[in-house]
């Protein structure tokens, strides 16, 4: 019979599975009453869901408690600003200023970023090589002193003194942490407004219809031309804005190599740079390869997050395409004059191109039918004090 | 008294799991194989400053050739991110943090390495790894920089590099392939599919490597060339023709020329690997 001693296979065994079954009854009971529900990306068939953090998983409440702070003014210091005041709903998460304007009145060097499908970004910000995750991105706007965005330095406490006043977010905060409802913290804070941010998908377009649907008529001839066209050797856009988010600096799911996806477009060459004169990476790595690189952006939902390029100075796509057609751009006056097409490190991709006027309108329709109007009239993503009490 | 017999019986499955996992090992005693690749940047051919910007390649149907001059087929190991049993990346430029100059194999059946005299591989992918559903394709073949469409599939070669500041970019890869818009994959094969065959005889692995002759290419560019994109039509650019004939191929019809006997491209280097 058995090989085992006696008290070993009689008392040990049931011990375990007494054990078992408490931590089972444990689960479910947790499951009825605490235990966040993990939260489902709004994907089309086959999509890989974006990277998400071991230390911030998704979860409903989470994304629920971050929409709630992601339109709350009271998390700037002077009550004024909220995330939503430079990335709006219906500008796709971005806004039509060219630069932003921080909770204070000061003027941002750059564009807001739309936020469509930011969960996929490899690196965060225009010209960032090493900001990798949105936890570490969202402290820059709450702690920027210079310039001042919401102006959280020196203010935490107050801040989240604030929030935890507020009945609505006790209970928000302790349904997204409830292994540790005791205090809110500023820790908490910023992982529920990552989750939120990470929940902001759109793959819902005319284009995402026709490619990832299979829905053969979803697109028009003349955006299947332009398609053609951005595909093509001619103008290279596939080359930085390739893959399903029109963005090379795409962390694609199994991702494990690497690159460093900033290109010189040619934009600016200025012959006496002024001070302060955005230099890209540059101006984090200081490597002079580095001058004047930018990541490219998502090319979706282009017709809500004008105006262009990190410094919003292309108001529309005709223009950008016609900057692109020239290799770069001349400026022949202003305090940025230059000749951007000959900047040593423009990319080699970027050369000029003819474009007849039907090509780039082919161009140009293709273009908007990376517009999901779905993600800008999600009432998932919309502003929840408004709906709510 | 049942507890007991569970006991066994897992202790049973056990035993014969580990038994089945070493028989399984024991199939095959063949040795896998690294291979090393190296590009010789260094050129006295063509004055200009030269700045290698990109260096990349994929590779698969690996076959390692005996003293006898048997093809011993070599299986490349599922081992990404650089390699996959469909193919493998090489990465020959400093660009990024990453680079891979080596591909690990399996032989079918067992050879000393000393017995190996020569290898073979095709350079690219083949038709359904080139046009794989790109959504869910993993390293190696999730390289943005390396894909082109659903249509063509991805550039089987991508060298960018400089001579002072002229840029030059080869991008080589299947061409002519039908397919309703470059978002959906062709159903036939594509009329240039560009893929060389590689053959290196009186190479062994362990004593020698793979080197990737620039300095040939470069002599086949003429001093005064300006800013050259070979990214589909190669035969429209004699540059771009040459480049497609040092790797074996016709550039009018993307099939190897005798065999891809004549390339030129990859040669023996005597240095067990790339220094
Ligand atoms: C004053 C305007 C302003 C406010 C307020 C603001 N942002 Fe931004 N946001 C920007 C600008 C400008 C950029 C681009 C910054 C850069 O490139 O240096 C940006 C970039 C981002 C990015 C990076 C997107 C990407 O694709 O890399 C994220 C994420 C983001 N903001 C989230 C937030 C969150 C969360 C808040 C609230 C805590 C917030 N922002 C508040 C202006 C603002
Ligand atoms: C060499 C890489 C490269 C190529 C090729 C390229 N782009 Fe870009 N694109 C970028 C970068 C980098 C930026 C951001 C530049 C900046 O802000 O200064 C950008 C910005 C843009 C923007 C502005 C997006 C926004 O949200 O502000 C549009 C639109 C755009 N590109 C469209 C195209 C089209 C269309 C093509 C083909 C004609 C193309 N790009 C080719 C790298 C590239």
């Amino acid at each position: 019979m058995s090989t085992l001693p006696a008290h070993h296979s009689s008392m040990t065994t049931y011990k375990y599975l007494y054990s078992v079954i408490a931590a089972l009854i444990c689960l479910v009971s947790a499951c009825s009453k605490h235990t966040p529900t993990e939260y489902v990306f709004h994907l089309p068939p086959d999509f890989p869901p974006p990277p998400v953090p071991v230390d911030n998983p998704m979860t409903l409440e989470k994304v629920s408690l971050g929409r709630h702070l992601f339109y709350d003014t009271r998390l700037s210091a002077n009550n004024t600003q909220s995330c939503s005041s430079c990335h709006l709903q219906a500008q796709a998460f971005s806004e039509s200023l060219a630069t932003g304007v921080g909770s204070t009145g000061e003027v941002l060097a750059r564009n807001s970023l739309s936020l469509t499908n930011v969960a996929y970004n490899e690196t965060f910000t225009w010209a960032h090589d090493s900001l990798t995750s949105i936890e570490a991105q969202i402290l820059i706007p709450l702690f920027n002193e210079a310039p001042i965005e919401m102006g959280l330095t020196g203010n935490e406490e107050a801040i989240l003194a604030r929030l935890q006043k507020d009945a609505t977010y006790q209970k928000l905060f302790a349904a997204a942490f409830p292994e540790q409802n005791k205090n809110i913290t500023l820790d908490q804070t910023v992982k529920a407004l990552a989750s939120f941010i990470r929940s902001l998908t759109s793959f819902n377009s005319p284009f995402d219809r026709y490619a990832y649907y299979g829905e053969d008529d979803a697109l028009t001839d003349s955006q299947l031309r332009g398609l053609g066209i951005f595909m093509s050797e001619k103008t290279e856009c596939r080359h930085c804005h390739g893959g399903f988010n029109f963005s090379q600096s795409t962390n694609q799911h199994g991702l494990a190599i690497t690159e460093r996806p900033f290109h010189n477009t040619g934009l600016y060459n200025p012959e006496v740079p002024p001070a302060n004169f955005d230099q890209g990476l540059y101006d984090i790595s200081l490597r002079e390869e580095d001058k004047g690189k930018f990541r490219a952006p998502t090319l979706r939902n282009l017709q809500y997050s004008a105006p262009y390029m990190h410094d919003g100075s292309l108001a529309t796509l005709v223009e950008v395409i016609d900057f692109y057609a020239q290799g770069g751009q001349n400026l022949s006056s202003g305090p940025l004059k230059g000749d951007g097409r000959a900047h040593p490190q423009k990319s080699d991709l970027i050369k000029a191109f003819p474009l007849s006027e039907e090509e780039k309108q082919d161009l140009i329709h293709f273009l908007h039918a990376l517009n999901d109007e779905s993600f800008i009239e999600n009432p998932l993503y919309s502003n929840p004090w408004k709906t709510q009490p | 008294m049942r507890k007991p017999y569970l006991i066994q019986l897992i202790r049973t499955l056990f035993v014969t799991s580990l038994l089945l996992a070493t028989s399984a090992c024991s199939k095959n005693t063949a040795q896998p194989i690294t291979i090393y690749f190296s590009a010789a940047e260094k050129s006295s051919a063509n004055p200009a400053s030269f700045t290698l910007r990109q260096f990349k390649f994929y590779l698969h149907n690996v076959f390692l050739i005996d003293k006898q001059g048997k093809f011993i087929p070599a299986r490349l190991n599922d081992s990404p991110p650089w390699q996959q049993s469909t193919g493998a990346l090489i990465k020959l430029d400093q660009q990024g943090e990453q680079s891979n100059s080596q591909i690990t194999v399996q032989p079918e059946t067992s050879v000393s390495p000393d017995e190996i005299a020569g290898i073979q591989f095709t350079l690219g992918l083949d038709f359904s790894t080139n046009h794989q559903n790109p959504l869910t394709a993993v390293s190696p073949f999730n390289v943005g920089s390396m894909y082109w469409s659903w249509q063509l599939g991805y550039k089987f070669m991508r060298l960018d590099f400089s001579l002072e500041d002229r840029h030059f970019n080869f991008h080589l890869g299947s061409t002519g392939c039908q397919s309703a818009s470059p978002m959906r994959p062709p159903t036939d094969h594509c009329e240039r599919p560009n893929l060389s065959t590689i053959q290196l005889l009186d190479f062994n692995p362990t004593t020698q490597h793979i080197q990737l002759d620039l300095s040939a290419l470069l002599k086949l560019i003429p001093a005064d060339t300006p800013n050259t994109h070979c990214t589909g039509n190669y035969q429209d650019n004699p540059v771009c023709a040459g480049f497609v004939t040092q790797l074996g191929l016709s550039a009018t019809t993307g099939q190897c020329i005798d065999q891809c006997q004549q390339q030129s491209f990859f040669n023996v280097n005597t240095a067990s690997a790339p220094q």
